[in-house]
């Protein structure tokens, strides 16, 4: 794969997004017209991605006479971008009706999506803090404005203000631990403050670890760890339901390529210093996450409070790399995938039978579903299934790759903890199944127009389960093994050095 | 032996039929005849008769002889628990084959005549072969193993049986109450048997080879099984403490009574006793213990059969009596004595039931004695037969009892249990007089009623039981009569025969005729003319409530079983665990309602609360730091 | 030669998917259940008479499945599951039968997938593989209950999963655990059961991972005093979900017992043996004597086949010959007793919509086949001479007075306690006088037949003679346990 092509998905993007601002605003195209333009783009940039997606895992600087090592193409980054264009992809074919239906889904709404993506994929390839932060910042910018999209609701700006103003203050902190880190190290390439703490690896290393301190602030408010999370809740909530789809789908992802990247391979050697803290911060976690969820009555909060215990998971196993375990670090990959496919899945399913934005928000309104909608209840139980960790989903494989890891590394009991929450998280998932299942339907069938988003759905349902329970057997479908591999090829990118 | 596979057939036969019976009956209920239903019940237990009969033949001739065994196939074999489907039969169950088979073949032509025009009539017959199988199999099993197959498989068919009127529910409890009172029996009947197994049971759990092996085992466990054998034949046999059964039993069909709670399946304790002589006569303790319990089982049901009016409650409770005498003849070792007594015994007392059964459907299903009462000549047949079996129940010379009774009674005083004698002597009075009672109060009374009619088939085996009730005694003529006891001798059992002199056995005779003679005379004056029911002095009604057992039970254990069982299933369970783990879960969302309050939309309070986990982080840097 | 195992297991499974992808109609759906799960009976009756009792595992199918990890799918018989997987293929085709009255599809979908689920829970020797069929066994019965059950039916569901799902979750750690020792051992990743037998564990570490299997084992089975979940469960659940929980599923409870912690850590058998035989042996009396005065009939028998289930475990922990063939030969029976007294149980409710037990009565002379049928029953759950219970429990209690006095008599209590309430039962739901309920009570009608007779002649073939079905699996089981367990723990 040469230089440019490495690059030329970013760039499609990128200019993507700028020729969609343009559009839309000058001419009068239909906004299911935009929406197929935005399609094209991210496919294109989504087949040149393909092109060597399943390559073994390789590494290499993006032009380094020019961005002087800023950017890395490695199957690591690849991977990550593959997830991003496929979730705004998925999210734009499920929500189709809502964002038809919806007035106040513009062009911009595309043009900023493809700019969050920019920023996503651009974070992915960073390996210059500067760069990173930036390229997070225009991330995050764009998903504020996507989160406020709703003018008209109340909800939703409070939600967008609340957003920006946590999200800014928590964000600064990368800044200012950038600052301290390049005070040490004079430097801000990554590789290069690895070599710096191998070098002098007996020196007093404060300025590292407060700079490390303070990009993880930041990161764990990304993702949504107590005490940062408080902010999840009322912005999944306030966001229209494709917005929330792809930002739970993909940002939170986005966050951990820059995390792993950082303690990972940079901060590998000073990194046990972190461990009380991470473990710490996994329990309570997961603790809280598990009590906001099982109070919620409206399966968006419900969601989004649970997202914050799958951030626990993932806790778990970023607490549990580097240690002895080789199990650790890539079930953060598998477990990112699997989370994919159940988040746009449940959110999407919700965009599609709530697209009149009143229906179907909370537990009540589910009740009976499943003797009018048999499929699609169907689909939703699957997804349930997989984000509670049932065998036979692609869910489980993913708790059962990061308590491996997790006792692998001796944390023994942070993988109990994981369990109970799981076993606490079968509550307020099953519930779901329950009121779909067992009540008799209050209301009558809805006109699901679309034939696109069920097919989606199904593909992604299917994907979950042979994610479960696929086997090498079948080479072309990737199975579980497939996933697996991905994940550790992606891992293995990390640490090649040039 | 060619014919050593007979017993196969033997017990094979009732089975089949049974079987065959039942899915004739669920096919068809009363859409056949109750003829083609008789035809194949009675057949059944006839063919088995012969052939017993055949096989006792060959034990009469050849006097080398001494026991028969075939084995079907091995049912259980794991390590050395090897069990077979084997038949045995030495003299001891031919004596009880016979006679169960033959009186059981009179029993069954007599029910085909007592069940007419009964709708369960098809059903009946299935119930009473399967008995039948069943009780053949107890005797003819040729290890414990099959024995206690056969002895649940009786308790089964009498649960059956007594609740065949199932309508009425009392009927229903009274047979749980006797399945359930020898299921205790056989729980300590099961117990002594596996004892028996692991300790003597190494090379077979055959008898022969547990007789072999006996002698090894260590006189403690010895008598602990012996013991534990025992709990199940006072639960089969209805001896203290578990014979509250057997009066309530009386609720089946008199048929019924006549055959299983009075001929045969009562007896199977006693069987069993003499079967296992080997064992109790290495543990006379235990010995002296039966004969105890015998005693005054005998002595407590006469006095109860003394106060009691119903016809069938009187007879059972005289069964019951006789059975103690037999289990005082087992424990002190007289197990030919104890045989021959049981071996008499089934002759009258089938004989009286079958009578009182008569008695019963002539005068439309009444069952008090006092109502029952008629004129003798009304039905002469029964009069007389009943006659003969009272004498002979009553141990008056020549008939059966006397000789069987007599011989029990001397051993008890030979060996030297003058307490136990006592008891059985003046039990021996108030039999007498209790029988009499209810025979003068039943035949005395005045010509003028109208009487149901009784079919030939229940008149003909009262006639044939009478002669054997007449007879069957001088089988075993005692030295003092000039007779050589040659029952006992052939039955070739391991007796631990005490001897008198002839003089005091003279005299302990004399003294039983007369004391039998009193009991007579005395119930001839009370009861011969205008009898009266026992009036309701305080005395009397605790004998007729029969010393209110029944009533203690249900206090002692179903109340507080019942308790135990509320305790656990509601009150532990559902009470006590559920509404904690209710609680819990409760707590747990109060919980969740707590932490839900930091999401309580105040960005400020957001911000301050993430403000305090970054001082947090830094404390903790600040630690490592240094 | 076809993967005999595998087409047991898939066949209904694949059958469900294809019904619920092309829509077929209830009429259809129920013949090709029926038909399936008929030519799954073929099969295990293929398997039965091919079973070679000398060897051990037969019938083996062995595939890489997510290699990375090591997972396999693996699957066999031997004698410890044999008699399991015969009481399924036995069983499901009468069930079906029995409920053909039923017309809600769900019903029938879940009742195959649950039949493919616990066949290959049954026969996995790979832990990974167990786990996920003995957890998505847990689904279907999940949505039976739930649809179909009755009354407060959705408390006593959601109670019901989240009991087994915290058992099977503890497990998953303990599993997890042994798998990442045999890595840090051997530098390769493997969940065979033959890999990680008798792994030098510290005695602590063995205690807690066999916690949490226990957990997990203890709560289907269920083991007092895990419980609670199961007299409501019972009750509200519709007979299909019931007889499959007793009957089948219980079982496997017991059977993974023996197939992993016991093959797992042969060494720690008999220090571990008496704190599981301690609660077997108040289970046996506790259930016992709780069910006498439960007048819904189906929580009485709920604590019933608790009891029962209890005696089983007891056989397993005593170690020795006799109560290993026993417990195997009664899980055999029980599954049969209480397979049919269930399915009749249905009937009874299905046409007096009544479970009070004092509300039935009279039925004997009403519908004298189903009378029989019902007394059977009983009486073989009972363990009545004749009835396969009978050998099985006498083996056990056999077995339990070798292993000493206390627990021989202990065990021996079943023979009353069982009998107490099971005729008082019969008295008040069989005889006395026609009740509003029962008045008309119509018999057995031709399907119910069907699916009866077969039951109760097997019955009546395995109490009159066992050693053909016995020594099946007599020689493995005791060879088994000589050689690993008796050797390793003297």
């Amino acid at each position: 794969m040469t230089q440019f092509t490495s690059l030329l998905p970013i760039i499609i993007v990128g200019s993507g997004a700028i020729f969609l601002m343009l559009l839309s605003a000058f001419s009068k195209l239909t906004i299911k017209e935009l929406a197929r333009i935005t399609q094209t783009i991210i496919l294109a940039a989504l087949a040149i991605i393909l092109m060597t997606l399943f390559d073994d895992s390789f590494s290499y600087s993006v032009y380094p006479e020019i961005f002087h090592n800023m950017l890395t193409n490695d199957s690591f980054a690849l991977l990550f971008n593959f997830i991003f264009l496929l979730g705004a992809l998925l999210s734009i074919y499920i929500g189709n009706v809502y964002i038809e239906k919806n007035k106040f889904f513009t062009g911009e709404t595309f043009a900023l999506i493809l700019f969050s993506l920019f920023g996503m994929m651009l974070l992915s390839m960073a390996t210059e803090m500067i760069t990173a932060f930036i390229s997070l910042e225009i991330a995050s910018l764009s998903i504020y404005v996507l989160v406020g999209l709703n003018r008209k609701s109340h909800k939703s700006s409070e939600a967008v203000f609340k957003y920006l103003l946590l999200g800014s203050f928590g964000g600064s902190f990368f800044l200012m631990g950038a600052a301290f880190i390049y005070a040490q190290t004079g430097t801000t390439q990554l590789g290069e403050i690895a070599n710096f703490i191998s070098a002098n690896i007996e020196q007093d290393m404060t300025l590292i670890i407060i700079g490390g301190t303070l990009v993880m602030i930041t990161l764990v408010f990304k993702i949504s760890a107590v005490p940062f999370q408080a902010w999840t809740i009322d912005v999944y909530d306030g966001a229209s339901l494709p917005v929330t789809a792809y930002m739970a789908s993909t940002f939170k992802i986005a966050i951990f390529a820059i995390a792993l990247r950082l303690f990972l391979v940079d901060f590998n050697l000073i990194q046990d210093i972190w461990d009380q803290l991470l473990v710490f911060l996994t329990v309570i976690t997961l603790m809280v996450g598990s009590l906001l969820a099982i109070i919620q009555n409206n399966i968006k909060r419900m969601l989004a409070a649970s997202s914050m215990v799958h951030s626990g998971y993932l806790l778990i196993a970023l607490a549990s790399t580097g240690i002895s375990g080789t199990s650790a670090a890539p079930s953060i990959i598998f477990y990112l995938i699997a989370y994919f496919f159940s988040a746009i899945g449940a959110f999407g399913l919700l965009s599609y039978v709530s697209w009149d934005t009143r229906r179907r928000a909370t537990y009540e309104d589910f009740k009976g579903f499943a003797h009018i909608h048999p499929r699609l209840a169907l689909m939703m139980t699957i997804f349930m299934l997989s984000f509670a960790g049932f065998p036979s989903t692609i869910g489980f494989l993913g708790k059962f790759y990061i308590f491996t890891g997790a006792i692998e590394a001796g944390y023994t009991f942070l993988a109990i903890i994981g369990v109970l929450s799981a076993f606490i998280s079968i509550y307020y998932y099953f519930r779901l199944i329950i009121v779909m299942y067992f009540y008799p339907s209050k209301h009558e069938a809805l006109v699901l127009t679309s034939k696109i988003t069920p097919t989606v759905l199904a593909l992604i349902a299917l994907i979950i389960l042979w994610g479960g329970i696929g086997t090498g057997l079948i080479s072309f479908l990737p199975g579980a093994n497939g996933f697996i591999e991905f994940a550790q090829n992606s891992i293995a990118s990390l640490f090649i050095t040039h | 032996m060619t014919n050593s596979s007979l017993l196969a057939f033997i017990v094979l036969l009732p089975f089949a039929s049974s079987l065959f019976l039942g899915i004739l009956y669920l096919l068809f209920q009363n859409k056949i005849k109750e003829l083609t239903y008789s035809i194949f019940g009675i057949g059944s237990v006839l063919t088995s008769s012969i052939l017993t009969l055949y096989i006792a033949t060959d034990f009469f001739q050849n006097e080398n002889l001494n026991h028969l065994s075939y084995v079907a196939y091995e049912w259980l074999h794991i390590e050395n628990f090897i069990i077979n489907v084997g038949f045995f039969a030495d003299k001891l169950s031919i004596v009880m084959i016979s006679f169960i088979t033959v009186i059981g073949t009179l029993i069954h032509i007599y029910a085909a005549g007592y069940m007419h025009k009964d709708e369960g009539f098809g059903k009946f017959f299935a119930f009473f072969n399967l008995f039948m199988g069943s009780m053949l199999l107890l005797v003819l099993g040729d290890n414990p193993i099959m024995l206690f197959i056969g002895w649940e498989g009786v308790g089964l068919c009498s649960y059956l049986l007594i609740s065949y009127y199932h309508k009425d529910a009392q009927n229903v409890k009274a047979g749980n109450k006797a399945f359930i009172l020898n299921r205790i029996g056989d729980f300590g009947f099961l117990i002594g048997m596996l004892l028996l197994f692991l300790y003597a049971g190494t090379n077979g759990f055959s008898y022969g080879a547990l007789e072999a092996n006996i002698a090894s085992v260590s006189p403690t466990v010895l008598t602990s099984i012996a013991l534990l054998l025992f709990v199940g034949a006072m639960g089969k046999s209805a001896q203290i403490p578990l014979y509250v059964w057997l009066p309530d039993a009386m609720a089946g069909p008199t048929p019924v009574s006549a055959l299983i709670h009075a001929a045969t399946m009562v007896t199977a304790g006693v069987y069993m006793v003499a079967r296992f002589a080997f064992i109790y006569n290495l543990t006379p303790e235990v010995g002296i213990f039966i004969a105890y319990i015998g005693a005054f089982s005998a002595l407590l049901a006469a006095l109860i059969a003394a106060h009691q009016d119903d016809i069938k409650k009187i007879l059972a409770y005289s069964t019951m009596s006789q059975l103690g005498y037999m289990f005082v003849a087992a424990g002190l070792g007289l197990y030919s004595g104890a045989i021959f007594h049981v071996f008499t015994h089934a002759f009258f007392k089938a004989l009286l039931f079958m009578g009182a059964g008569v008695l019963i459907v002539a005068m439309h299903h009444k069952q008090n004695i006092f109502e029952l009462r008629m004129h003798r000549s009304l039905l002469p047949i029964t009069f007389v037969t009943m006659l003969i079996a009272t004498l002979a129940i009553s141990g008056v010379p020549p008939f059966a009892g006397f000789f069987s009774k007599d011989a029990i009674m001397a051993q008890a005083f030979a060996s030297g249990q003058y307490g136990i004698w006592l008891i059985t002597t003046f039990t021996a009075l108030l039999t007498a007089y209790y029988m009499f009672r209810l025979f003068f109060t039943v035949f005395f009374g005045n010509r003028n009623i109208h009487l149901h009619e009784i079919k030939q088939s229940m008149q003909l085996p009262l006639i044939i039981l009478a002669v054997g009730a007449a007879f069957a005694g001088f089988l075993n003529i005692p030295h003092f009569l000039g007779g050589d006891i040659q029952f006992s001798h052939w039955i070739a059992i391991a007796d631990r025969a005490e001897h008198l002199s002839v003089t005091t056995e003279w005299i302990l005779t004399l003294v039983n005729v007369t004391l039998g003679a009193v009991g007579i005379l005395f119930a001839w004056k009370n009861f011969a003319y205008n009898p009266m029911p026992s009036d309701q002095s305080v005395i009397n009604v605790v004998f007729m409530r029969k010393f209110y057992v029944d009533e203690l039970y249900e206090l002692l254990f179903v109340k507080n079983i019942r308790r135990l069982s509320y305790l656990f299933s509601t009150l532990i369970d559902v009470k006590l665990i559920s509404e904690f783990i209710r609680a819990a879960s409760a707590g747990y969302y109060k919980l969740g309602i707590l932490t839900g309050q930091v999401q309580n939309g105040n960005v400020r309070f957001y911000a301050l609360y993430m403000t305090l986990g970054v001082i947090g982080m830094s404390i903790y840097l600040l630690e490592f730091v240094k | 030669m076809i993967p005999i195992l595998s087409t047991m297991i898939f066949l209904p499974i694949v059958t469900t998917m294809f019904l619920f992808m092309t829509r077929s109609p209830i009429v259809i759906i129920k013949y090709a259940a029926l038909l399936s799960s008929l030519i799954v009976l073929l099969l295990s009756v293929k398997l039965f008479n091919n079973f070679d009792a000398t060897s051990s595992l037969q019938f083996v199918e062995k595939y890489q499945w997510i290699d990375k990890y090591g997972i396999t799918y693996h699957i066999g018989v031997d004698g410890y599951n044999l008699m399991i997987v015969m009481a399924i293929a036995i069983l499901m085709p009468l069930i079906y039968l029995t409920l053909w009255k039923r017309n809600e599809k769900g019903y029938w979908y879940n009742l195959l997938l649950v039949q493919g689920a616990v066949m290959g829970a049954t026969v996995s020797f790979d832990l990974i593989l167990f786990y996920l069929f003995w957890e998505t066994m847990l689904l279907p019965i999940f949505f039976i209950m739930g649809l179909y059950g009755y009354e407060d039916k959705i408390y006593s569901t959601l109670k019901f999963t989240l009991y087994t799902l915290l058992g099977s979750l503890l497990m998953l750690v303990s599993i997890l655990y042994l798998a990442v020792e045999h890595y840090n051992l051997t530098g390769t990743w493997s969940f065979l059961l033959n890999d990680l037998k008798a792994m030098p564990l510290s005695t602590e570490e063995i205690f807690w991972v066999f916690a949490g299997f226990i957990f997990a084992f203890g709560i289907k089975i269920p083991l007092f005093p895990f419980h609670t979940w199961l007299p409501s469960a019972y009750a509200t659940a519709p007979s299909g979900a019931v007889v499959v929980l007793s009957s089948i599923m219980a079982k496997i409870g017991v059977y993974a017992i023996w197939r992993f912690l016991f093959f797992l850590f042969p060494q720690m058998l008999d220090s571990f043996a008496p704190y599981l035989l301690a609660p077997a042996l108040i289970g046996l009396i506790y259930f016992g004597i709780g069910a006498i005065m439960q007048d819904n009939i189906k929580r009485m028998f709920a604590y019933s086949s608790g009891s029962h289930l209890s005696l089983i475990l007891i056989g397993l922990l005593l170690l020795n010959p006799y109560g290993w063939n026993g417990s195997i030969y009664l899980i055999g029976a029980h599954a049969l007793s209480s397979g049919g007294l269930f399915l009749m149980v249905a009937m009874l409710y299905a046409r007096t919509n009544n479970k009070n037990v004092n509300e039935l009565g009279g039925i004997a002379s009403q519908a004298p086949l189903f009378s029989i049928f019902f007394v059977f029953f009983s009486l073989a759950i009972v363990g009545i001479p004749g009835t396969s219970g009978f050998v099985a429990e006498l083996l056990i209690i056999l077995g339990a007075f070798e292993h000493s006095m206390l627990v021989g008599i202990i065990s021996a209590t079943t023979l009353l306690i069982a009998m107490t309430f099971i005729f008082w039962m019969l008295q008040r739901v069989i005889f006395g006088q026609t009740q509003k309920s029962t008045e008309n009570f119509y018999d057995l009608q031709k399907n119910e037949l069907v699916a009866l007779v077969p039951i109760a002649l097997l019955i009546l073939i395995m109490g009159i003679m066992p050693q053909p079905f016995i020594e099946k699996f007599e020689p493995t089981i005791t060879d088994n346990l000589k050689s690993s367990y008796i050797l390793e723990a003297k």
